[in-house]
């Protein structure tokens, strides 16, 4: 399966029409000849001269032993930029992941229980408003709202700009404070509470909008969802035994229901964060966050495939391993699921 | 005969049998209201985009400059300010009448410094030029009158209380009959912060072949209201042309070589090149008494609705408008050498002032003065074009794999699914902007991709409704009558999972219209039409959230049919599958 991909991703960017040599050599400029030999430096620099199937094999191993290469544009070594980068997508898509799904699955349950009634149609037909709607465009009425109209929230960035992060783990920051300095190990210990307060709030005030919007897109999905199973759940006999049984209604809806309805929900939510890497390009360039998805949109404008194989591959590695854990729990929540 | 008989009654019969079960069908979704409620937007939207001229007459794409760039809705006009109406907003306004002095000049004024010996006649044509006035100053050897202006100017009305946001002036005038303009080239200077505005100046670069004094054109446009030596700039642009080329006069008052102006107007060749005598001069400029310089276009995007600072400062003073305005023309002839002869005319043929203003149309105008109503309405057709064939491309293949994969099973089915297996490992949103970079940004190619990249879900479920299908007596019994696969899978099975293709086709069209939007969005979208995505897209480019009149109904328009197709979908789910009905 790795390799199926590996493969795929390989041969996609092998096809790939233009490359990265023309960020660097402006086709209308220059003699040619000295651009020829330039682009040939290039090539033989970045192993483009080398045949095909050489280059695949370079791939393969360097995938597998965790060398991602260095992008084509920056110059840097792409593990290096890509933890960067991981953290600002994982603060967003992994909270808005999370919420998104304890605020669905509790609403759907809420809702599956009281079903028919004015507020299941109301829930339903919000959720489906929201589902609908495109998040980018959701992101753009906040930005209005909150933003343009009210002047409370920042609508671009994940700091304020004057912070002029060099470019490490913010976390190395949420430690040593917010003065904008190089970040080394002695500050750890200089920590100033003023600034811990005004880091917090620089951080959050960036964080509010994008992870809300992204939470209002993907509720939407989970509590539809968890209404459809958990009424399916909940029309079954042995609901009706244990009711019959005199079983706490409580217990019903959540040990009985939630758990046999829970199985599709595993599936959708290992997906979701299986792809939460790639999932946000379109709210992270409404809000012009530093994460994953801002970066694969600028390689792809800049031609920088090492940056694209790399990001493709490990989500494909991801979404693998988000589906073999949804196979496991599946084993853990019924037993009856064996794999041989 | 008598099996021709039989054969007629039993298509009779089935015929009879479908159309009860269609109007059984129909009587079903009639009850179910959200369905139709979603039947009749999406009948709605069709309509909007099969027939776009009907509702609007304008071209979204290649219509420019139909009004300000940023435009407000016009009728934000009458909403008073306090409700987020603009009752500053102007809407175009074409003040000069007569302005090519057809059979006459009669609103006009015409004056001269020295009416003895200048004259001022209409001329009814010149050439293929009809219509003119003719302007000149004659006399013989010996003597010389000095400047001699004579002018020509209308007095008209504003009446909004904003500045417009932009102006153009259109003059069309010939000098002594012999004169040649190289090129016309639009030169915009850059303004730095506090410096004072200089205007985006043209040159007109004429050579003149013969010309016996020393011409001066200039334009004005003059508030009557308030005193002229305010220090405002009144619009003013003049050229002066002498028998040695022309000069023309920079806002500051400092004149400017003909020669050190060659920079401007680009390469010297096209000077040496022009050799067109005799030739119009035609100075169809736009005015626009904002900066658009690239780095300060943020700046006066917020600037326009905000203050108008700029428009108001340069253009009409705040507490002129609305009021009383002079647009003039001035020609000076320099008349100091008595050596020689003097016969020198200008025939001057259309001279008029449009002015763009800032409110336009039912949702104002873009960043490039284009229709946004237009751009809503022409939306719609690429929205629902790519939607529904996308969607109808995906559930055919998804059908198509799903019907193999259950029926023939083996090896088939194993192939089939690792295919759609891997196809769901990869990242649905990247690798579709990818391919679209890589493919072109096309709207068939969008299709394409969006319906080879949507079918794995639907082919899973297919291809489980298949396996449960063929294990049923009525495929037994077929196999055993001797039926083929094709035919069993396409007469027996397929029918029984119709259901489900209609249900999929109408859910699976939000889908694709968000992603077609959310590419548009991007920017990976043909420019050449106009869709909702690309709306948001410009809208974004200049940050202009501000424009809610922008902002919120493409967004809208795109929730409002996703939600119609899936309320649409969910009443033929709940229709076709008695199951579901009975549950709810």
């Amino acid at each position: 399966m790795l390799f199926v991909v590996m493969t795929i991703n390989y041969a996609l960017f092998f096809i790939m029409p233009g490359s990265p040599t023309t960020l660097f050599v402006n086709p209308l400029k220059g003699s040619a000849g000295g651009k020829e030999e330039f682009i040939k430096n290039l090539q033989a620099r970045w192993g483009f001269d080398k045949p095909p199937l050489e280059r695949f094999g370079i791939y393969v191993r360097n995938m597998l032993t965790w060398n991602l290469g260095i992008s084509l544009v920056s110059n840097q070594p792409i593990s290096s930029e890509l933890l960067l980068r991981l953290w600002w997508t994982l603060e967003l898509m992994g909270g808005s992941t999370i919420l998104g799904i304890l605020i669905g699955v509790t609403l759907g349950v809420l809702v599956a229980f009281k079903r028919g009634g004015k507020f299941d149609t109301g829930m339903v037909t919000f959720s489906l408003v929201t589902y609908s709607l495109p998040v980018f465009w959701m992101g753009m009425i906040f930005i209005l709202l909150f933003t343009v109209n009210l002047h409370l929230l920042p609508s671009a960035a994940a700091y304020p700009y004057d912070w002029d992060l060099p470019g490490r783990m913010p976390v190395a920051y949420a430690v040593s404070g917010a003065n904008g300095t190089q970040w080394n190990g002695n500050m750890i210990f200089s920590l100033n509470p003023q600034g811990t307060l005004q880091l917090l709030s620089g951080y959050i005030s960036h964080l509010i909008m994008p992870l809300a919007v992204l939470t209002l897109f993907t509720y939407g999905g989970y509590l539809l969802l968890t209404r459809a199973t958990m009424i399916e759940a909940l029309t079954e006999d042995y609901i009706v035994t244990a009711k019959a049984k005199g079983v706490p209604e409580r217990s019903v809806i959540f040990r009985h229901a939630l758990k046999n309805a829970s199985l599709p929900l595993i599936t959708s939510a290992a997906l979701a964060f299986g792809f939460m890497l790639s999932g946000a390009i379109i709210t992270e360039s409404v809000f012009s966050w530093p994460g994953m998805g801002t970066w694969i949109f600028a390689a792809i404008g800049n031609n920088d495939y090492g940056v694209l194989q790399a990001i493709f591959y490990i989500i494909g590695v991801l979404v693998i391993i988000a589906n073999i854990i949804a196979d496991v729990l599946y084993g853990i929540i019924d037993p009856r699921i064996k794999y041989g | 005969m008598g099996d021709c008989m039989s054969a007629d009654k039993r298509r009779d019969t089935v015929l009879r049998y479908n159309l009860k079960r269609l109007a059984n069908f129909l009587g079903l979704f009639a009850k179910n209201s959200k369905g139709v409620v979603g039947l009749i937007i999406i009948a709605v939207f069709a309509c909007i985009a099969l027939f776009p001229p009907l509702f609007t007459p304008y071209d979204p794409v290649n219509q420019r400059t139909l009004a300000g760039d940023f435009a407000a809705p016009a009728w934000l006009q009458s909403v008073p300010s306090q409700l987020g109406g603009r009752p500053g907003i102007s809407y175009n306004y074409n003040p000069t009448l007569n302005p090519d002095f057809e059979n006459s000049t009669a609103p006009w004024n015409i004056s001269s410094t020295d009416a003895a010996h200048s004259s001022i006649e209409p001329v009814e044509n010149l050439g293929d030029h009809t219509g003119l006035v003719r302007v000149g100053l004659m006399h013989d050897k010996g003597v010389a009158y000095g400047n001699v202006t004579v002018s020509i100017s209308q007095d008209f009305y504003y009446p909004y209380a904003g500045a417009p946001f932009r102006f153009l002036t259109r003059l069309v005038f010939i000098l002594n009959g012999t004169v040649t303009t190289s090129s016309h080239p639009e030169q915009l200077v850059n303004k730095t912060p506090g410096a004072p505005i200089v205007w985006p100046a043209p040159w007109y670069n004429v050579t003149v072949s013969r010309l016996d004094v020393p011409t001066k054109i200039s334009l004005y446009l003059d508030s009557i209201a308030v005193n002229r030596s305010l220090p405002m700039w009144p619009f003013r642009d003049q050229y002066l042309y002498t028998p040695q080329g022309m000069y023309g006069m920079a806002m500051d008052g400092t004149f400017v070589n003909a020669s050190q102006t060659k920079v401007l107007i680009g390469s010297s060749e096209t000077i040496a090149n022009a050799s067109t005598f005799g030739s119009w001069v035609d100075t169809d400029k736009s005015f626009q008494p904002i900066d658009s310089f690239g780095p300060v276009i943020a700046n006066y995007v917020s600037s326009l609705y905000g203050s108008n600072k700029f428009a108001t400062q340069v253009f009409f003073p705040q507490e002129a408008t609305p009021g009383w305005y002079r647009l003039v023309l001035n020609v000076t002839f320099e008349d100091a050498d008595s050596s020689k002869p003097v016969s020198s005319v200008v025939y001057v043929d259309t001279f008029n002032m449009r002015l763009m203003g800032t409110g336009w149309g039912i949702m104002g105008t873009d960043q490039e003065g284009r229709d946004l109503w237009s751009q809503l309405v022409y939306g719609a057709r690429i929205s629902l074009y790519v939607g529904v064939l996308s969607s109808i491309l995906a559930v055919v293949l998804g059908l198509v794999v799903g019907l193999m994969a259950g029926y023939l099973g083996k090896v088939v089915d194993e192939f089939l699914m690792r295919v759609c297996d891997v196809l769901l490992v990869l990242p649905g949103l990247p690798l579709l902007i990818v391919l679209v970079a890589v493919l072109g940004t096309n709207v068939n190619n969008l299709i394409i991709l969006l319906g080879l990249l949507g079918w794995m879900g639907f082919a899973r479920l297919i291809r489980s409704q298949v396996i449960s299908i063929r294990e049923r007596p009525f495929v037994e019994a077929a196999k055993a009558v001797g039926a083929g696969k094709t035919h069993i899978m396409i007469r027996h099975i397929l029918p029984n999972v119709m259901s489900l293709v209609y249900v999929t086709l109408a859910t699976t069209v939000p889908g694709n219209i968000v992603a077609e939007a959310s590419l548009g969005f991007l920017g990976f979208t043909d420019p050449n039409r106009m869709s909702w995505g690309l709306m948001l897209y410009n809208l974004q480019q200049f940050s202009a959230f501000q424009n809610w009149w922008w902002v919120i109904p493409p967004g809208l328009c795109i929730g409002a049919v996703a939600i119609s197709f899936i309320m649409f979908g969910y009443a033929l789910d709940e229709v076709l599958n008695p199951r579901l009905r009975l549950r709810r």
